[in-house]
């Protein structure tokens, strides 16, 4: 009796290791911070770096390989969420790279900022790489948990205060939401398992149609603020703005690409009933491109800019998954991933070189204080203009690539109006990048004396490698991939689906195989939720 | 295969050349001319040879390649740019003098790599992405003194105007690629309804079409290479080159040619209004582009014909005229036209030049205009041809106001230098060329302008080129042009300050560009507006934003989905429930109300507590103890920072609180309402028994409450023992911080 009520799951660690890796560098960093002899973050550097590059090591060889489960089903392994770990990995070592002269110049050089980026980190991993809402919450809580800190790193700043706390209570209350959502599916379906929500609809169209609905529009707050998408997106320019450049890299890439890989596990789960959600989320998408654009317009400062302009790409990404969603044949997750990881090279690159215009303690990041750039520091101008313009979706760069890809998946779905919609905001957007554009080639004389920091290592690498990123040679291969191989579910419409091994919960499960599901379920979500 | 080797040579030398050039000018400047002089070279070795075409796999999946194909229509705008090219880079090297010139050469030839991309692209996309090349090169090239104010808002305007065409142009081309299930320009069979009016967009922007014309004369604030190159030669040529390209497919024409008509005179007629001689040339363009679309929207052999002889005609006697204006400004300091004359004393050979170029241009036999024209008339009839005569003469008078009045009329000043042959031999060269092309027609029709008109329309044309095409009405009207141009010439003067008067009485409202600028004007506005309506910045808005947000999805799905009307499926509440619901309730009003800050935690503690006795009302002990402990925890924690908080102040106006207390109403009913709608659909508690029946042979206990704590749920308990920990040592920090204070203050 007993042997059968306790089943110890079997457990593959690799493929957890990546994870793994990372959170243990992330300890050995905090060590380090305690008791280093010296006064310099240069081994917390090296360490957090190679923990990075051993994770992203580890998670090659993950690629291509079969769909399979691990801990009782809580972890999930398939090419997306592969795919999108490897480009958080990547964000994280590009977004910390460069970080170390510039918190130097701000006086911000806390050791601790290495340990809690590597835990967002792995609390990202984790999102993406499950199909259980608890691990994605848990995942997602570590990951904002870290981010609201890292937020006020800049401590004596009141901009940075702000960002933090303003983040942290808006970022609470939607974790409230979502939690919330978490419980009615648990309620719906008796498990928090991704696929046995979606089984469950499938199987029983308008079970309950209310909770259903109310349960993925609560979820749907929750990642809406995560992903950004008006009108949960508010917290975005201000935490942009008042975080310290490198956690904004970092935040715009790592933390994005997760929401996304979440949210459309949650969304595909939610396909049997998307005849509630879709028309929402397209009213949805166009006002998030349309207002982060517009907004962007306007601004007098370039990382506020940039923050509405995360907004707009924040739609431009949606566009993608709701092509995909309405016609995985026609639409793609390739694109999905393809874009994301063409944007985390473009948005860590332009951040990248703002962030050598801080200047002992402040930063300098108006229009104003980019003039000159181009006579100053020829790399990184170069660079942003590279950046700019991939953002804006010229050709012949990358940028260009995904949005066409974008706009071909969402016209071949059958959703005109998003493609439309996402050109039209494609034009509007190119006047305020093209602002930055020329706020590098204005002279400085006349202009406001202004300095930048000098160049360093680290932040040529990040941009060398950024402005590699935005070639778009480089995402051909991926893009034609992905269209074959990387699918959530093509197991939707061949009902493959149903017989994926997936948390041995059966729908109407027996008391005894019971316990290992509930168990860790009720009590967990209590406490973090308070 | 040479092609795109040659292609990927040139942005290889775009980028060698500017660095080279700092080692050596002079060699740079040769090496750029000797790539512009090989692609013409490997142009001429093809003329008369079949089609040449490649194509390379780019994204097969979605049948996109990098395609190219070079038919005689291609390979006469490939021989004209790179014809120009070689000259222009030429040109540019001594045009800059003694400044750096290697970064305008490396855009120069950047340039003529992307445009002969565009040229021989036969995927649609390979097609946008050269176009939009050119476009950004463009942009480069007119800012290239990019520390000038006004080159920048030029260059900005140029890139918007023709950004904004690439962006329709795209859009038209997928339409296009989707409706006949290929990108391959040469296998779409059918151009129609949206594609069509998307594409010609793009086209008319880039070609300069009334309405989207503005724009190029304002690129004028380029150097003078740059706008003999890309604004009359080449790039403008672009739109032209598609619409031709596409012209075998094409529906409703009589649209674009009659919108070609309208540039025609449109431009003309600002032409003479003008006294920037630069500014003529560009509003002559936009007046020679617009015949050349009208030539082509009309799509007869004729006019295939015609069209062709005018793009050829006008490159010629257009990349001259540009040349030869920025030397008129070098050797003078102006381009002001009244400013000048008398010119042709210091400058004979540029005089001499100016004058073939200007009567091949008018028209004047026998010059190589001369036969453009004629095909033209040919062409044309009825009412179309009435305006084409009419632009045509007003093209004359243009002709003699840049090629008599700056030269041949007045005096002019002693320190004008006279040129040297390196500077002036490029310009004689291609002057000499309109003549000579003109006479050796049949030769030059044969071999290179009758397979490019032919595959223009689409089908074999068998008409001849030649001078003289004996006494016809073509011939008639062709002097009726010079006659009434000539006449018209004289009064040059009077009609400059008329146009010039009536310009300056329209408001600058009424135009085009003031539209243009208006409409980015009314996009920044709305963003403003955007800002100030939808992006709050103050935190009690973005949480207003949120519920409201989601009462709004909720009340939609109520809508949808109808209230839920059964009320009460679950167990029947006992007096106990009802009391419990009935405290929390009223400790969480009361909480509203009470001022002070220690009043409020206390009673968000109550409410606190009836949760966790409602837990174990319903058998769940485990959850009720970490209920218990969480609720402590944070009573602990509110206690301890107090001392760091402001005073608890009323910051609310009264219709806030009002807006606060319907939005706090409606969310709490709405979730009451969801509640009570999740009972409709009760599921009959079933762990509880499952606990109390396993407790004994599963832990080996009989007090449940226990084997759940410590045995079912051990490792929930572990971790929360670990969480109150670390809590914990939270609260000793704060309260060390604390004693710590108060060392220092005590």
């Amino acid at each position: 009796m007993q042997s059968e009520l306790y089943t110890i799951p079997s457990i593959d660690w690799s493929l957890v290791m990546p994870f793994i890796v990372v959170v243990i560098t992330g300890v050995i960093g905090l060590l380090i911070e305690m008791f280093r002899p010296k006064q310099n973050n240069n081994a917390i550097v090296l360490v957090s770096l190679a923990g990075l590059a051993g994770a992203f090591a580890l998670l090659i060889p993950q690629l291509g390989v079969t769909t399979t489960t691990t801990f009782a089903g809580m972890v999930l392994r398939d090419q997306f969420g592969v795919l999108l770990q490897l480009i958080i990995v990547a964000g994280a070592f590009l977004s910390l790279i460069f970080s170390e002269p510039y918190m130097k110049q701000r006086r911000i050089a806390h050791g601790e900022f290495y340990p809690m980026a590597l835990w967002a980190t792995s609390g990202a991993m984790l999102m993406v790489s499950s199909d259980n809402l608890l691990m994605i919450f848990v995942g997602l809580e570590v990951l904002s948990i870290a981010l609201y800190c890292l937020a006020g790193l800049a401590r004596d700043e009141q901009r940075s205060e702000e960002a933090a706390l303003k983040y942290f209570l808006l970022g609470a209350f939607a974790s409230a939401f979502l939690l919330y959502g978490i419980a009615f599916v648990y309620g719906i379906t008796g498990s928090t398992s991704l696929a046995v929500f979606m089984e469950t609809l499938a199987r029983a169209p308008g079970i309950n149609d209310l909770t259903v609905l109310f349960a993925i529009t609560l979820l749907l707050v929750g990642f809406g603020f995560k992903t950004a998408l008006v009108p949960f997106h508010q917290w975005t320019p201000d935490v942009y703005q008042g975080a310290p450049t490198n956690v904004t890299a970092f935040m715009s890439a790592v933390s994005k690409v997760a929401a996304f890989g979440a949210f459309a596990r949650v969304l595909e789960a939610s396909l049997p009933v998307q005849e509630f959600w879709m028309p929402a989320l397209i009213v949805i998408t166009i006002l998030t491109m349309t207002v982060g654009n517009l907004a962007a317009l306007v601004q007098k400062d370039v990382k506020r800019a940039l923050g509405y302009s995360s907004i707009a790409h924040a739609g431009y990404v949606m566009v993608a998954l709701l092509a995909y969603l309405q016609d995985p044949a026609k639409g793609s997750l390739g694109t999905v991933i393809t874009y994301l990881a063409i944007y985390t090279f473009m948005t860590i690159g332009s951040f990248a070189v703002l962030s050598l215009t801080a200047v002992n303690k402040s930063e300098g990041t108006r229009y104003q204080d980019l003039y000159g750039l181009w006579n100053r520091a020829p790399l990184a101008a170069g660079c942003l203009v590279l950046f700019m313009v991939s953002l804006v979706g010229v050709p012949p760069t990358a940028g260009f690539l995904g949005k066409f890809q974008i706009f071909q998946d969402a016209m071949g779905a059958g959703l005109p109006l998003l493609a439309i919609a996402l050109a039209i905001n494609s034009f509007v957007s190119a006047y305020y990048y093209l602002q930055i554009v020329r706020a590098v080639f204005v002279d400085e004389e006349g202009a406001l004396r202004v300095q930048s920091a000098p160049m360093n290592a680290g932040l040529r690498f990040a941009l060398v490698i950024c402005a590699v990123g935005v070639m778009p040679i480089l995402f051909a291969p991926i893009l034609s991939q992905g269209k074959q191989t990387v699918t959530l579910s093509k197991m939707i419409e061949s009902g493959a689906f149903l017989q994926r091994p997936v948390a041995s919960v059966p729908l109407n499960p027996e008391p005894g195989e019971k316990v290992e599901q509930i168990t860790p379920s009720a009590p967990l979500s209590t406490v973090t939720g308070n | 295969m040479f092609l795109i080797w040659y292609l990927v040579a040139c942005f290889g030398s775009a980028i060698v050349v500017p660095v080279f050039s700092n080692v050596s000018r002079k060699a740079a400047a040769w090496f750029a001319i000797g790539i512009a002089a090989l692609g013409f070279g490997w142009g001429v070795s093809l003329v008369g040879s079949p089609v040449t075409s490649i194509s390379l796999p780019w994204l097969p999946d979605y049948g996109i390649q990098f395609a190219f194909r070079l038919d005689s229509y291609s390979l006469l705008f490939w021989l004209l740019i790179t014809g120009i090219g070689v000259l222009v880079l030429d040109y540019a090297d001594k045009y800059m003098g003694e400044k750096p010139a290697g970064r305008l050469l490396g855009w120069l030839i950047a340039f003529m790599a992307s445009m002969l991309a565009v040229v021989s692209a036969d995927d649609a996309i390979t097609l946008f992405v050269a176009w939009e090349a050119t476009s950004l090169s463009s942009f480069a090239l007119i800012s290239i003194k990019f520390t000038d104010e006004k080159s920048r808002k030029s260059a900005t305007q140029a890139l918007l105007v023709t950004g904004m065409g690439g962006l329709f142009l795209f859009g038209g081309l997928l339409w296009a690629g989707v409706e006949n299930n290929t990108f391959q320009l040469s296998q779409i069979s059918s151009l129609s309804g949206l594609a069509l009016v998307l594409i010609t967009i793009g086209c008319f922007a880039k070609s300069a079409q009334w309405p989207l014309h503005f724009w190029l004369p304002n690129a004028m604030a380029a150097p003078t290479p740059v706008s003999s190159y890309l604004h009359s030669a080449t790039m403008v040529k672009a739109g032209v080159y598609l619409l031709g390209r596409l012209s075998p497919v094409m529906g409703f024409q009589p649209v674009i040619h009659w919108f070609g008509l309208i540039t025609a005179f449109w431009g003309a007629t600002l032409a003479l209004g003008e006294r920037d001689l630069k500014k003529i040339l560009a509003w002559s363009t936009v007046a020679a582009l617009g015949q050349m679309v009208a030539l082509v929207g009309l799509g007869t052999e004729t006019a295939a014909k015609a069209a062709v002889l005018l793009i050829f005609a006008h490159s010629l006697y257009k990349a001259a005229l540009f040349m030869g204006a920025g030397l008129i400004e070098k050797a003078t300091g102006t381009r002001d036209m009244t400013q000048v004359g008398g010119l042709a004393k210091p400058l004979r050979p540029l005089a001499i030049a100016f004058a073939f170029a200007g009567l091949s241009m008018a028209g004047f036999p026998p010059l190589i205009g001369f036969v453009a024209k004629e095909a033209a008339l040919e062409a044309f009839s009825g009412l179309s041809l009435a305006v084409f005569v009419a632009s045509s003469a007003l093209g004359c008078v243009v002709a003699w106001n840049v090629t008599y009045l700056p030269f041949w009329r007045g005096e002019a000043p002693e320190t004008v230098q006279s040129l040297k042959l390196t500077e002036w031999g490029g310009i004689g060269l291609l002057s000499g060329l309109s003549l000579a092309f003109g006479i050796a027609i049949p030769l030059i029709g044969g071999a290179l302008l009758g397979p490019a008109a032919s595959s223009l329309s689409g089908s074999e044309i068998a008409k001849k080129f030649s001078l003289w095409h004996g006494f016809n009405f073509a011939l008639l009207f062709s002097v009726l042009v010079l006659v009434v141009g000539f006449l018209l010439a004289t009064q040059s003067l009077w009609i400059r300050t008329t146009i010039e008067g009536v310009r300056k009485r329209l408001t600058p409202s009424t135009g085009w560009e003031t539209f243009a600028k208006n409409g980015l004007k009314a996009i920044l506005t709305s963003g403003w507006d955007f800002s100030r309506v939808v992006i709050k910045t103050s935190f009690r808005q973005h949480l207003e934003l949120y519920f409201v947000a989601f009462l709004g999805l909720g009340l939609l799905i109520f809508l949808l989905k109808g209230f839920p009307i059964a009320f009460w499926h679950g167990p029947t509440p006992t007096p106990i429930d009802v009391a419990l619901a009935v405290f929390a309730s009223l400790a969480a009003i009361a909480a509203l109300f009470v001022p002070s800050r220690l009043g409020t935690v206390t009673l968000l503690g109550i409410v606190g507590v009836s949760i966790t006795l409602t837990y174990v009302k319903f058998s769940a002990p485990d959850l009720g103890l970490t209920q218990v402990l969480v609720e402590t925890l944070t009573v602990v924690l509110f206690v301890l920072v107090f001392a760091y908080l402001p005073r608890f102040t009323s910051i609310s106006t009264k219709s806030q609180k009002v807006k606060d207390l319907a939005l706090a109403l409606g969310f709490g009913s709405m979730m009451g309402a969801l509640m009570l709608g999740v009972f409709t659909f009760g599921k009959e508690s079933t762990i509880s028994n499952f606990f109390a029946e396993q407790s004994v042979p599963g832990a080996k206990g009989s007090n449940v409450v226990n084997t759940i704590i410590v045995d079912f749920r051990a490792l929930d308990t572990f971790g929360e023992i670990t969480v109150l920990a670390v809590a914990a040592m939270g609260v000793h920090a704060l309260v060390r911080l604390r004693l710590q204070s108060q060392g220092r203050t005590g």
